[in-house]
């Protein structure tokens, strides 16, 4: 598998159309390992009579479906290690278990600061039925 | 519980209720289970150690959850947040196991037009250091 650095990270690149099967058991264990038991991500009853007539999943499970690093390894890239720096979410609707949710992702910009590098991505993600669900920019520290 | 709120009931300056989150290596696991980042020096101690922290700090993703726990402990409806939440945030210094983050915002604006609320956000662990600032907004 290539590598992907900060040195042959190039700005602009697209990378594959991912596709990721939302489960109602994944949006249970990201809740648990969360710690956030909001009843509208699992509690069925409830969320049928909420204004959202059923389930929904938690707005940062983006970072599940929709992993820059899922991506990359799916478009077939190895990695060194990278740490979070910076993101920017617009949650346009909520992903719902059983959903497909579907995301581009381009590499958006690089740059070095403090003898740091710095790469983000831009990440857009819809559903099955095409309607926007968030968008993400995310930018990491790499280590190489 | 939280009084919820609604836009006319929330001025300028308002505090949201904080969110104290305890990180444990445990959570950081099942985080690492569910996102799908199992080999990361979020898990695996051997991996961590090739890292300039030496040691298995927990995943951004992971903790910026808190933010939107606050959030809809705050709001009367989950909707402005879900169907038109705005995050950006901020990473200055590492979480470990162990450490006990208190997530906090405060009301920076509102926008009328928008019935948008903007709230800067801050995350500090147990002594008292930043680890992460941001900013979330909401419909409402």
């Amino acid at each position: 598998m290539p590598e992907i650095n900060f040195e042959n990270a190039q700005v602009g690149s697209e990378f594959p159309e991912y596709r990721f099967e939302l489960s109602g058991d994944l949006v249970k264990k990201y809740c648990e390992a969360t710690e956030d038991s909001n009843p509208l991500y699992v509690d069925e009853e409830f969320a049928k009579k909420s204004e959202f007539g059923g389930l929904v999943a938690p707005p940062l499970m983006m970072n599940v479906y929709a992993h820059f690093l899922r991506q990359l390894a799916a478009a077939g890239f190895t990695h060194e290690y990278t740490v979070h720096y910076m993101s920017d979410y617009e949650f346009i609707a909520p992903a719902r278990p059983g959903d497909t949710l579907i995301s581009k992702m381009w590499l958006a910009d690089k740059y070095t600061r403090k003898e740091h590098n710095f790469v983000t991505f831009r990440i857009e993600t819809s559903n099955q039925k095409g309607e926007r669900i968030a968008t993400n920019s995310h930018t990491s520290m790499w280590s190489k | 519980m939280e009084k919820k709120v609604t836009f006319k009931d929330i001025n300028i300056g308002d505090e949201l209720s904080p969110v104290i989150s305890e990180v444990t290596q445990e959570k950081m696991s099942q985080f690492g289970q569910v996102s799908g980042d199992v080999t990361s020096h979020h898990v695996n101690p051997d991996a961590a150690a090739k890292t300039i922290y030496k040691t298995r700090i927990a995943s951004g993703q992971h903790i910026e959850s808190c933010v939107s726990k606050m959030m809809l402990n705050w709001l009367a409806s989950p909707k402005g947040w879900l169907s038109g939440g705005k995050l950006t945030t901020k990473f200055i210094k590492p979480v470990y196991a162990g450490d006990k983050i208190t997530t906090r915002g405060r009301v920076t604006k509102k926008v009328a037009s928008e019935r948008r609320v903007v709230c800067e956000v801050t995350m500090q662990n147990q002594k008292g250091e930043t680890v992460v600032v941001g900013e979330a907004s909401a419909l409402c």
